[in-house]
Parts: C-alpha cells; structure tokens; sequence
C-alpha cells in the first residue's frame, strides 16, 4: 500500500516536476528530554517555482500551539523538524529550541532550509533539509497579522567566477576587433537636424 | 599569451609589496625546516657508485613515507629527494641499482620509474595496471645493458615484465592465470625465476617458474617441498638474486627450522634454528661476482646470534661455515661486498664488529662511542674498504635506531645523525613554556602571610636573588653587543624562558610510530626532547584524536583513537625535561574523535565514542555545553552535556547522496578587534559573530556532475544558518574548508558552464563569504539592540528572523591548495592570511584576506571611497606569488597539517607544518609594525648619539668661554 502510494506520489512528481508545485510539510516537536512521540506543530505549504522570485510566499496552513506548554516550565527544550507520522521517524534535520519561544506575546516564525535541487529525500520530503523555529515579539503598535510565519531559506546557488570577457578569433586566427562606425552611421542624426534645419527653415519669406 | 601578461599587469597593482611573505635576511633567522626522508626500509635502502669509475658512493633510500631519496654519506646532508606517490605513503616500494648503473630502479603502487642516480631527474616513468609485488636488475643481459624485472599482481594473475633500462620499453612480458600468488622475481646469470606461493592461506607450497631470460619463455616449474610447508608469506624470507647462486629460504611458523633451496633446484636443505628464535633475517651480496655466502641472523628476546652458510657452486649443496657468539642484547647485521670478498657487519649497542665470510676471524673491531646513553641499531646497511697495502679496515655503517633516528657510524663514530622520526607526524601543537611555579607560590603565600613576616620573607627572598646578579651582570654586555650588532644570544647557557616577544613558544608533535618530539619554536625548531611512547607492532599506528595544550601548566594531552591516552609535561627548570605517562593502545579503534569541554578545572578532552557517544563524561564538566559528533549513519549530531549526562539535542542529516568531506569551525583563539566594518562611505557593516558556527562541506553525487555543498550551522540549535550549492565539482580532489571572525573559505577542484552559458571553466577554486548581520549598512537587524543572544530562545524585538547575509565571491587558483589555516594573532587586528600548502609546488603560501575579499568591484576600478577601504579589483584568477610563499625556495615536501598560533606582539603569528618535512616560521601579514626589524641600524643611531654628545662636549665650552669673554670685553 505504501509503496504504491509512494509510485503513485512519485508520478505525480514526475508529472509536475516542470512546473512550479505547492509543497506541504509536517512539522513536528518533541522534547529534549524525553522518548514521548512527536507531536504535531504545524504544516507549512511552500512553493518550488523555479524562479524563487516568482514563488508564492509560504504559508502555514495549519498550526497547533502545543499542548506540552502547560507542563513547561519555560526551560525545556523541544526538538522541531519534519517528521514522516507513518515512518515514525524524522526526514529532516532537527534543530533545537527552547519552549519560550511558544510564550506569550511571540508571533512563532518557522524556518525552513529547502533545497529545491535535490531529488532524492524519503517521505514527501525531497526538500527540506532542516526546519528552524523562532518566536519573535509581537510590535504592539502594528496591526497586522500575529499568526504563525513561515520563511523560506533557499540554498543559494553558489557563487562562480566573474571570467572576463572572452577573446573573440576569426576563423583565420586573428583576434576580431569590432568595426568602427563610419562617421556617416555615428552622426546621421546631425545631419538629419540639419537637413530639417535647413529645408524647414525656409527663407525670411520675402 | 594573452592571459598572463594582462594578469601580471593586474597583480602588479593587486599586489603592492606588503604581501611579501619572507624577506631575504629573514630566511634561516626567523624560518627553519626539517628536509627528511623519513625511516628507511631495510629493503629498499643501500650505498651504491652513481658513476661507475668514481670510488665515492652515495647512500639511497626509499623510505617508509614513501621518499626516495640520496644522502652523502659524509655529510648527511641530502643530495635530492622525489616524493613517489605524491603524497604520504604507509610504507612498502621497491629500490634497486644495476652495479655500475648511474641509474636507480624503484617501484610503487602500479608504477616503475627510473632516476639519475646523479641528480635524482626521472629517467622513465611507467604505469601498468598492475601492482607491483617485487622488483629486480638483470645484472647480465644479451645486450650488455641491464634490464629491470618487475612483477606484477593483476586481477589474481601474474604477470612478469622485463622492461628495457633505458626507457621502460617492455621488452618481454610473461603471464600465468594461475591463481597462485606472486612474491618475488629472481635472477641468475640466464635463468628468471618467479617465486610464487600455490594453495591456500595457511598452506602454501612455493612454486619456482623458471624463465627464460633472452625471450621471456616458461622453461620449467617446480614445487618446492612436498606438503604444504608454507603458513604465511611473511615465513619467506629471502629469495636472492643477483648473485651467482641464487637462493631462496622460508621457516616454519614457529620459526624452529630454517628451510633454504638454491634456485632451479628441486631439493631443499633444512637448518635448525637456536632456541627460542622470534624472527629471522639473512642478509646475503647482490653481485654476481661475489662469492655465494649468506648469513642468517636469529633474534630471541634476549639477544642475537648469526650463522653463516656457503653455498658450493658445483653440487648447490648449502653447508655451514661458522657461527657467531650469542650477544644479548639487540643487534643489526648488514653485507659489504667488494668484488668476490664479502663482509659482514655486526653493530651491537656496545661495539662495532666486521668479519669476512669465509672465516670467522674478526677484521676490525670498534667501541662504540656515543653521545647517548645506548645505541640500539635496528637494521642498517654498510659499506667495508679494506686499506690498501695494510691489512687493516673501514667501516661506515648507516643505521636505522630505536628512537626512528637514521645514523652513520664510521669506525665505531657516529658521523651524523637525522631525526627521520619527525616524518609521519600526526598531531601537534604550540606550548607555551611553563613560567617557573616557584615565584607564583611564593607570591601567594607573601599574601596570605602577616605583613611583617611577609615583609622579612621578601627580603629574605631578594637577598637570595642576589646571588643571580653576578651572572645577570656578566650577561649585560653580550646582550647589548648581540641586541647592538644582532646577532643571536646563544641559548645553550641560558635556562629556556619565554621572550617578551612571544616567538620562544615549544612544539609537541606526535608521529604515527608513537614517538613525541618537543622542538623550540624560537630556536630554530632544535628538538629539545624525543620519547618513545608506545612499542607499537608492524603495521599499526598511531591515530590521534585529539591534542590539547595547557599553557599555563605546560601539560600536552594526546587522545589516540585506540583508548589510549598521553600527557607530556614540560617540566620548569634550569634543564629541559619532559615526564609522559601514557595508557597504551589497547583493543580495537574506539574512538572517531576528541571533544574539548569545559570543566570546572579548565577544557579537558573527552573521547568520543564511533558511534557519537562521549565517554568517560565526569560530573565536574560545566553545564550548558554542546559537543558536536558525527553519528553511526554519518550524520552530524549536537550532544548536550549536563550534570555528566548526555543528551543528543539536534541532528543534522544529510540529504541522501549527500557525504561529508570536510569540516571547519573557528579556532579557539579568534580574537575579533572591530565588530564591524567601515566602509568608504563611513557607514558600517556588522559582522555575524556567531561563536558557535560550524560550515561543513558535502559532496552531492545525485547527479551525474557532482556538486559542492556548503553548509553553515549553529552547533548550539543546529539550525542551518546558510546554504549554497556549486555545481560540477570532483568529489575525488582535494575539498577543504577553514573558518575564522565572521568569514570561511573552502577550495575544491571544479570543472563546468558558467550559468549564463557562455564560457566554461576548469580549474582549483577558492570560495569565500563573509558573514554581516543585515545585508544594509548601519543596521544590525532585530538583534541589534539586544544586549545578549540565544541560538535558542525568542526574540525580544519585533522584525524579521535573524539569519546571516551571505556575500560570497570565488577565485580560480593557479595551483591546488591544501591543509588550510589562517594566521591568528593576539587581538587581531592585524589583518589575515589563509595560510596553505601547495602539494604541487612543495611550498606554504599565504594568501592575504584582501585579495581573498568578497565585496572586490566586478569589472570595474574601485572606486575613491572603494579604494579607501582598501578594496581592489576583482580579477578571477589568483596567481600563486612567489613572493607570497613564505617557504621561498625550501622544498617542503608532504605537508599534511598546518598549525598557527598568536604570538605576544599583534603582529605576528607563529606557523608550523607537519606531514614528511616540519617547517616552521613566523608570519605578520601586514609586515612587522610593532618590532625593530633587522634593517634598523642601531650602529648608525649610537654612533650619531655618541657624535653628537662629543660635539657638544667639544663646542660647550668654547661658546661659554666665547660668552664670557663677550661680556668681559669692555666697550670702546
């Protein structure tokens, strides 16, 4: 059954491969300090456009502040990633957090590292290489949204080499120099103002 | 060429001559190296006529880190020296010299080479597919030239390839698919023989092929033995060649019998050997003309003892000539052959004996006069004149010793000796010399004291002082005449003392044969101190994990990966002493690496385990610390350690495909002098001076070009901080990253299509990003206000998530680069070098951090205020500089790490490499601003001191007297 609806998510991988497709992850927390199961924390759906630029901004469609926090006496740590509920296992890397990020007066920003060239991941995930978490304190005085924020940390490509323009030959081996405009095809507009000039201008009219 | 004229054009501007690495009255002042060859191998090493009608010969060697090299045996001093495989070797190689030859033969790996044996140049380089497993010179060919005989293990067939010693042309190649495993070749006047082993591990028969030598054609085979009388191939222990008789000897593995067959013959002849003999050597001539005598050197544990056998030409009947009286005590044998006279050498620890092979008569006798308390020879080689028109001897022995030192003893005199031991180093690191604890105590106790008693303590103590003053005063003069002339104080009379420059820093460096070396980075590198730590058995080595100094204590832990542990103590005192205690191996590797946490004792290294378990954890380590590990599946794992307690915090997983090559975390003294960056226009730029960073380097073989991945982690959240992904790397080159302040740089080789398509490129890169918090100037992002930040916790201001602003730019390197590190001063703010070795090269360069500088204007001049920061502009390539190679023109070979560490003035850090060679020196990438250098002329500035003084001396008191009779002139 898995592994046809892994076949069957795989074509339609295939199919889509081209195009820019929404992507939608599990998140997960888990503390620290214990074995319990993970439990859920949101879904974040970002978009593989090609072009990052043109990519639709991520968002999470789904959130649950989670229900660990009463028992939290503000210190523990919680481990967040991706995690496959079925595979009971997690298909990112983790990072690490501290349950104030959940408190009060924190808008939650989950950060996702994703790379979008990789093709080969377990799970849903092909992308995500980790997931980060931040609580970051609401501004009292804008009024915008105060929900959960998801970000998007692309792997850049990186960087190559500013090469100097190259050194065009003919096919004689001579180095090609670009031929000089003819004073005819740099000033024809001069020309051209003073020829209007002088057959628009006429005579005094006498 | 267009390209290089434009670019030494460009660098003539990029780089003003404040890179200059080394000037010319620096080198051998401030620099020092150690040419080695590493130990030489009983087999590959022996003296040998370069010319044929010269009398002088010269000793060659293959060594056991893969050097071959010439040494005058005189001297000592190394003629040349070629690297075989390019890099670091474990070991193994063949050395051969045709008699009479001006060529050397060797082989490694799959190749044979030909040398001058004059000048070291490669005659002939040839690969095969092959490994080599021996390899001879035919001493007799049709053609009066001598061939080479290699013999080759390809796929589990043999083949045997005579190769022309002129140019490595095959001249003949034998192959048999026979299964049976190839040991050695040998030769006789007509006759090649292939030795092989027939059965299975711990059965084998010998198999004899005999050849012909003109054509290469099988002519016999033989089975030595009837059953299977050979355990293991280590049990053959000499199959001859060269020599008239040719012979051929095994034991059996309990080494009671000595088992020897002359060659072409089916018979075997049976020895018994002494009691309770461990091992076995025989030693017999490679000269066709020399008599056909061998000698067999027993060892027990207690001592050695020989015999020497004849072989009858006619009937190949092997009969004993004498033996030798047992000696307890180590011992090494060596052969000499002059024409048909053979000699053997006999080195005990206490003296030097030569005999002849046909009687046991000694020939010459010498003590052994040593500088060290005792002299235990491992193996040697040597080399008997006999005096002409007398009837007496010389002798000149070259031996390998127990403490991996490579000697010569001529005549019972050690003529000279090299510390081959510092090749195969695996670990080192800088010390400061241990203030005397005395006056701290004393100090201490003073304070603690009432003021009284602790006020007739002190002039107790001063008083006590004085008898240091004569001494102190006598010492005046030479140091003002050293310090006026600059010339360098001896420091044999003077205790070791740490300098107020802080260039007089030791070095302890570990070798993977288990020996630690302390050498005196302020004096030249001498070795102040060398000790076996552990007897390790063939074959294994030394792996250390970890090494850690304390300078306040002078203690130096080594963390092997074989549960062991090591301290060197650098004991204080008018002596150099050094005390190690070590926990020897035991078991099988345990340990991936060492973590350094702190505890309430100051950092302590702690092994951790293959898995990515730290062990021996104790409750005394501070809290609130993350140790990162690699785990069982290769990933990266952060461990959180509290209360003695081990808790994997975050993993970092690799995408699948995705393996680690390198990683690379800032060093543990990384001072930071400005927390930002002004730019031309006096806006600043913030650094990302995240202290708990990590980048690490993957190889992606997903697809078919594999690409570079460079990640950026926090160790403490093991959040990815920045990610960036180069296409159309080799995952087989060298990859390599270094990390310092808020910038990191890695190398690789790359070979691609630029992104906008249009030209392509190939070629060893460099890639460097620094880090800012914002990519606008003047703003420090969310966390700018804030007075503290956690990897951790929310954040108290509203904005956006903190992440780094990543600017990279990469370079194209004229040559590969290796082992990085960047200079590291005091409080750093002198600017940086990433300091590298060009394996191609064989030299260290410094690569200033201005050239490697990201913000570089593209293809444009910089502009005024771009200029006034100091930025030039960008040119793609980085053309290694002579005058950036801060070995100059030494030929440091096998450079495998490099180390650097802040000396106490800014503007120099101390540098040392080790791998085969050690070099040491001092670095200040932007020049010494804070010291007199040697050009400064104190001669010339006393001498105008003195002038002007006597001038005023002269000229006072004749204007006084001018003056006076002035006033007493009365008017007229």
């Amino acid at each position: 059954m898995r592994l046809l609806a892994s076949l069957a998510s795989a074509l339609l991988v295939a199919a889509t491969a081209a195009t820019a497709q929404v992507i939608t992850v599990p998140i997960y927390i888990q503390p620290v300090n214990s074995s319990s199961v993970p439990s859920f924390l949101a879904e974040v759906s970002y978009d593989t456009a090609q072009d990052p630029s043109s990519a639709v901004a991520p968002v999470v469609s789904a959130y649950e502040a989670p229900e660990i926090l009463d028992d939290l006496r503000g210190h523990e740590l919680l481990r967040i990633g991706v995690y496959d509920k079925a595979e009971k296992k997690w298909v990112s890397s983790t990072s690490v957090i501290s349950a104030e990020n959940f408190g009060k007066g924190y808008a939650p920003h989950i950060v996702l590292s994703v790379d979008e060239s990789n093709q080969e991941g377990s799970y849903d995930n092909r992308h995500v290489l980790g997931v980060a978490f931040k609580g970051i304190r609401i501004d009292a005085g804008q009024t915008r949204d105060f929900g959960p924020q998801a970000v998007v940390v692309r792997t850049a490509q990186g960087k190559q080499p500013e090469l100097n323009k190259p050194v065009v030959l003919s096919p004689e081996g001579k180095q090609v120099v670009p031929q000089e405009k003819t004073l005819l095809q740099k000033y024809w507009w001069v020309i051209a103002i003073v020829m209007v000039l002088s057959l628009g201008g006429g005579g005094d009219g006498k | 060429m267009h390209l290089p004229t434009q670019l030494s054009a460009l660098l003539l501007v990029a780089l003003p001559s404040a890179v200059r690495a080394v000037f010319q009255d620096e080198v051998g002042h401030i620099d020092y190296h150690y040419e080695l060859l590493g130990l030489p191998q009983r087999e590959t090493t022996f003296f040998h006529k370069p010319r044929r009608d010269d009398k002088a010969s010269l000793l060659y060697t293959l060594s056991d880190v893969g050097v071959l090299g010439a040494v005058n045996p005189s001297s000592g001093a190394i003629l040349w020296r070629q690297l075989l495989n390019g890099t670091i070797t474990d070991g193994g190689g063949f050395l051969r010299a045709g008699e009479g030859q001006n060529w050397l033969a060797s082989a490694y790996g799959q190749s044979v080479h030909a040398w001058d044996a004059v000048n070291g140049r490669n005659k002939f380089w040839m690969d095969f597919a092959g490994e080599v497993k021996d390899l001879e010179v035919m001493e007799m060919t049709e053609n009066n030239r001598k061939d080479i005989l290699a013999l080759f293990d390809e796929n589990e067939s043999t083949v045997l390839r005579r190769l022309s010693g002129n140019d490595g042309r095959v001249v003949w190649e034998y192959m048999e698919t026979s299964g049976d495993v190839p040991l050695q070749v040998s030769t006789n006047v007509e006759k090649v023989f292939v030795i092989s082993l027939r059965g299975s591990a711990g059965a084998y028969n010998l198999k004899v092929t005999i050849l012909d030598a003109l054509s290469g054609k099988r002519e016999d085979e033989l089975v030595l033995g009837t059953k299977a009388d050979v355990h293991d191939k280590d049990d053959v222990i000499l199959v001859g060649a060269n020599s008239a008789a040719p012979i051929i000897a095994w034991t059996d593995d309990t080494r009671q019998q000595l088992r020897v067959s002359v060659l072409g013959q089916k018979t075997r002849q049976e020895f018994a050997l002494p009691a309770d003999t461990i091992s076995v050597e025989i030693h017999a001539p490679h000269i066709v003309q020399s008599q056909p005598h061998f000698l067999v050197h027993s060892k027990t544990s207690t001592g050695h003892t020989a015999e020497v056998y004849h072989v009858n030409l006619r009937t190949n009947v092997i009969t004993k000539a004498y033996q030798l009286p047992f000696t307890s005590g180590p011992g090494a044998f060596s052969t000499s052959s002059n024409g048909a006279n053979v000699y053997f050498t006999r080195i005990t620890d206490e003296e030097l004996v030569i005999f002849s092979s046909t009687s046991d008569t000694v020939l010459g006798r010498w003590p052994l006069k040593t500088t060290e308390s005792r002299l235990v020879a491992l193996h040697g080689v040597s080399e008997v004149v006999k005096k002409a028109g007398t009837d007496s001897y010389a002798v000149r022995s070259a031996a390998v010793t127990d403490t991996d030192e490579w000697i010569l003893i001529r005549n019972g005199d050690v003529v000279w000796s090299r510390p081959e031991g510092l090749t195969g180093a695996v670990a080192a690191t800088f010390v400061e010399i241990p203030e005397s604890e005395n006056l701290a105590k004393t100090l201490e106790q003073e304070a603690h004291s009432n003021p009284l008693e602790a006020y007739i303590h002190r002039v107790k103590r001063h008083l006590e002082d004085l008898q240091y003053l004569p001494t102190y005063l006598k010492n005046i003069p030479t140091r003002l005449m050293s310090s006026i002339l600059g010339t360098e104080v001896s420091s044999h009379d003077v205790k070791l003392a740490r300098d107020t420059f802080g260039f007089h820093k030791l070095v302890v460096l570990a070798t993977r044969r288990g020996m630690i070396y302390v050498l005196d980075a302020g004096d030249h590198g001498k070795i102040l101190a060398s000790k076996r730590v552990f007897d390790l058995p063939t074959g294994q080595k030394w792996a250390v994990a970890g090494i850690k100094a304390d300078d306040s204590t002078g203690i130096v832990t080594i963390l092997g990966t074989n549960n062991d542990e090591t301290t060197v103590k650098i004991l204080p005192g008018t002596s150099f002493n050094i005390e190690v205690l070590s926990k020897g191996p035991e078991g099988s590797p345990a340990t991936q690496s060492a973590a350094l946490l702190n505890t309430v004792s100051g950092p302590r290294l702690f092994p951790v385990g293959l898995d990515g378990e730290l062990q021996g954890l104790t409750s005394d380590i501070l809290p609130n610390q993350v140790a990162v590990v690699r785990g069982s599946d290769k990933e990266l794992k952060g461990v959180a350690i509290a209360d003695g307690k081990q808790t994997v915090s975050w993993t970092f997983v690799l995408p699948k495909f995705q393996r680690i090559v390198d990683i690379a975390a800032r060093p543990p003294h990384d001072a930071v002098a400005s927390i930002g960056r002004v730019l031309g226009d006096r806006t600043v730029k913030y650094k990302y001076l995240n202290p708990n960073t990590l980048v690490v380097a993957a190889v992606d073989e997903s697809t078919k070009i594999p690409s570079l991945v460079i990640y950026l982690l926090d160790t403490v959240s093991g959040q990815i901080l920045a990610s960036s992904k180069h296409e159309g790397v080799d995952p087989n080159k060298h990859i390599e990253c270094a990390m310092a302040e808020n910038w990191f740089t890695c190398t690789y080789f790359g070979q691609y299509r630029l992104r906008d398509g249009a030209q392509s490129l190939k070629g060893y890169q460099i890639v460097v990003s620094d880090l800012y918090e914002t990519d606008k100037p003047n703003d420090r992002g969310v966390l700018g206000d804030a007075e503290n930040f956690s990897s951790l916790g929310p954040i108290d201001a509203p904005g956006d998530v903190p992440l780094p602003s990543v600017v990279s730019q990469t370079f194209i390197l004229s040559a590969p680069i290796s082992a990085l590190e960047v200079t590291q001063t005091r409080q750093g703010i002198t600017s940086r070098q990433v300091l590298a070795y060009l394996p191609e090269n064989h030299g260290i360069v410094g690569i200033p951090r201005m050239v490697l500088e990201p913000r570089r204007p593209v293809g444009r001049d910089p502009t005024a205020a771009e200029a006034e920061e100091g930025l030039i502009k960008y040119h793609p390539a980085i053309e290694i500089d002579p005058k950036s190679v801060h070995t100059h023109e030494r030929d440091v070979i096998g450079v495998q790490k490099i180390i650097a560490a802040p000396a106490v003035v800014e503007s120099t850090s101390l540098v040392f490499a080790y791998g085969i060679d050690v070099f040491g020196s001092r670095v200040a990438p932007s020049f010494l601003f804070d010291i007199l250098g040697k050009g400064f002329n104190k001669v010339t500035l006393i001498g105008t001191v003195l002038a002007i003084t006597a001038g005023v001396m002269i000229l006072s008191p004749m204007v006084r007297r001018k003056q006076i009779n002035a006033l007493w002139g009365a008017p007229m």
